[in-house]
């Protein structure tokens, strides 16, 4: 079962003949509860691909199909919308907000949608994340490790069918980077998610089902 | 969509005899007649019916669509539909309902992969057993033979030997998979040291190691008290291990590693072994895969079996390897 697709989708910066392709011409498919590595260089185009696919930036052409719909056809608040509660997304640099507490930080994408917070699920997802008790603490008192794990757990609150994740690790030393990773694929598994998770490490790649890399904006196979 | 321009033209007609109300108000007092009184009195509940019948409508219509999509659930046809997206609680309603009955299939089709899986199982099995068993047949019609020489005999049957060897590891590997699969065994998690774990892993294959020159080392000075099952998570290591003596030449060098992170105890088995190429890495954990390499041994169990077990005791493996110059799994337990 199909939950993301992208078709001929291009990015092109600039004009001929100084014209750059950060991903050119990029077919994907990826089933329902898959965990895909997308690996690439920097530069390769990996980023911009997995902006497109999240909805965060527009193609030069082609499409992306995120539940059989398609985003081009949306318009911004549509788009916004659907985000907050189909796509949860897990940054490099936690994007965390600076003055809100770490359960404030989880909760937020649940009461920007003007839903209630499902507290037995909350529960759960901090228990599983080892946050029960940083709850109060402020994201700057936090290490890197923690705050990526308070950024896992705001990516899941919404209960999103796909988690997006773009170099989770990248700022992290190796033994908090096994913690994120180990929980992102616990989580996956244990919710029903679909994770996109990007990445230019091959080792951290190993722990994906597929393993898809990208070169100069194309699939590599 | 539909219903949003319904609330936004009730959210007019509301100012509207909000507006119109006040003016005609402001006017009767003004001039105290009694027809714009009435006149106003009638405006509004005007105003107010209509703004009746568009709910009605509205609601009418959100209720004949949600019946419509349950009954269609109901008969499991139903193509989950995202396109109610705007802020009003009507759209959030659909959203759920779609996200239920996706999850809901997402169960049923795991469901039917689980017995899929058995079905392939009996399969693979088959098909394993197959050569080994063509080969005994072989053997067996060249043996029945006259004219063969005790020494030719002699080889036959030794090469019989093997062929049953290869069988009876079949089964036995098979066996163990098929259990785990089909929760069978239980793994029971306990707390234990994990360094008594990777010792008796360890036993396992230091005889192969010597017989190819391969040099183990592993300091087992450092030791944590780990929530594992001690003879599933050993199998586990044992079979990285001996994948490792396979597929190193000669005079090479095993190391073995324990460290901690902040959730998962780190085992790392590093080999001075050929590699895998990053094409298969995502492959070498398959069951009944093997790369294509010039190693006779090996059935594509082993890590597969190894990932079951670490992945039931909610742990991962990472893979690092450059051809030609060895591997290295990272295997993390939580502690």
């Amino acid at each position: 079962m199909r939950i993301l697709q992208t078709k001929n989708l291009k990015k092109y910066y600039g004009e001929e003949p100084n014209i750059t392709r950060a991903v050119d011409d990029v077919d994907l498919s990826v089933n329902k509860g898959e965990f895909v590595a997308i690996v690439g260089t920097s530069g390769s185009g990996k980023s911009t691909l997995l902006h497109m696919v999240g909805g965060l930036d527009t193609p030069t052409s082609g499409s992306v199909i995120v539940h059989e719909k398609e985003l081009s056809k949306m318009n911004d608040e549509e788009l916004t919308i659907f985000r907050r509660r189909n796509i949860g997304f897990v940054f490099q640099n936690y994007n965390l907000v600076p003055i809100l507490n770490v359960y404030e930080n989880i909760v937020l994408p649940v009461e920007l949608d003007g839903g209630t917070v499902d507290r037995n699920f909350a529960d759960e997802v901090i228990h599983i994340l080892a946050l029960e008790d940083k709850l109060k603490s402020m994201p700057n008192n936090l290490s890197g490790g923690q705050q990526q794990r308070v950024a896992i757990a705001r990516a899941l609150i919404t209960k999103p069918a796909i988690v997006l994740a773009d170099e989770p690790t990248g700022n992290l030393d190796s033994k908090s980077s096994a913690d994120v990773l180990g929980l992102l694929k616990l989580t996956g598994g244990k919710f029903n998610q679909t994770i996109v998770m990007i990445t230019h490490n091959q080792d951290i790649a190993s722990l994906a089902d597929r393993i898809i890399r990208i070169e100069d904006g194309r699939i590599m196979g | 969509m539909k219903n949003k321009k319904y609330f936004a033209a009730v959210k007019i007609l509301l100012y509207g005899i909000l507006i119109v109300n006040l003016v005609l108000i402001f006017i009767s007092v003004n001039r105290s007649s009694m027809a714009i009184l009435i006149f106003s009195q009638l405006t509004f509940i005007l105003f107010i019916c209509m703004a009746w019948l568009l709910i009605k409508r509205t609601f009418s219509d959100f209720f004949t669509n949600l019946f419509v999509m349950m009954d269609k659930m109901m008969n499991r046809e139903a193509v989950p539909d995202f396109n109610h997206i705007d802020d009003t609680h009507i759209s959030q309603i659909y959203h759920q309902l779609n996200r239920l009955y996706d999850v809901l299939q997402m169960q049923q089709s795991s469901i039917e992969s689980e017995k899929n899986k058995v079905q392939s199982f009996v399969s693979d099995i088959s098909h394993q057993l197959k050569t080994p068993l063509t080969n005994l047949h072989l053997l067996q019609e060249t043996l029945k033979q006259p004219g063969i020489s005790p020494e030719e005999y002699q080889d036959y049957l030794e090469k019989q030997g093997k062929q049953l060897d290869k069988i009876d590891f079949l089964i036995r590997a098979l066996l163990k998979t098929s259990q785990l699969e089909n929760g069978l065994i239980q793994i029971r998690p306990r707390e234990a040291s994990i360094s008594r774990t990777i010792l008796s892993a360890l036993e396992g294959i230091l005889v192969p190691a010597e017989r190819k020159e391969i040099e183990v080392y592993y300091d087992n000075s450092t030791d944590y008290i780990v929530m594992h099952d001690p003879k599933w998570t050993s199998e586990a290591l044992f079979n990285v291990m001996e994948n490792a003596i396979k597929y190193t030449p000669g005079s090479g060098k095993l190391t073995i590693l324990l460290n901690r992170t902040e959730k998962y105890v780190k085992i790392s088995i590093k080999d001075t072994g050929i590699g895998i190429p990053p094409a298969d890495l995502s492959n070498i954990f398959i069951r009944f895969w093997r790369g294509d390499t010039n190693v006779s041994e090996g059935n594509g169990i082993g890590l597969y079996l190894c990932k079951q077990i670490i992945t039931l005791q909610h742990g991962y493996i990472l893979v690092n390897s450059t051809v030609n110059s060895g591997s290295k799994f990272e295997i993390f337990i939580p502690l």
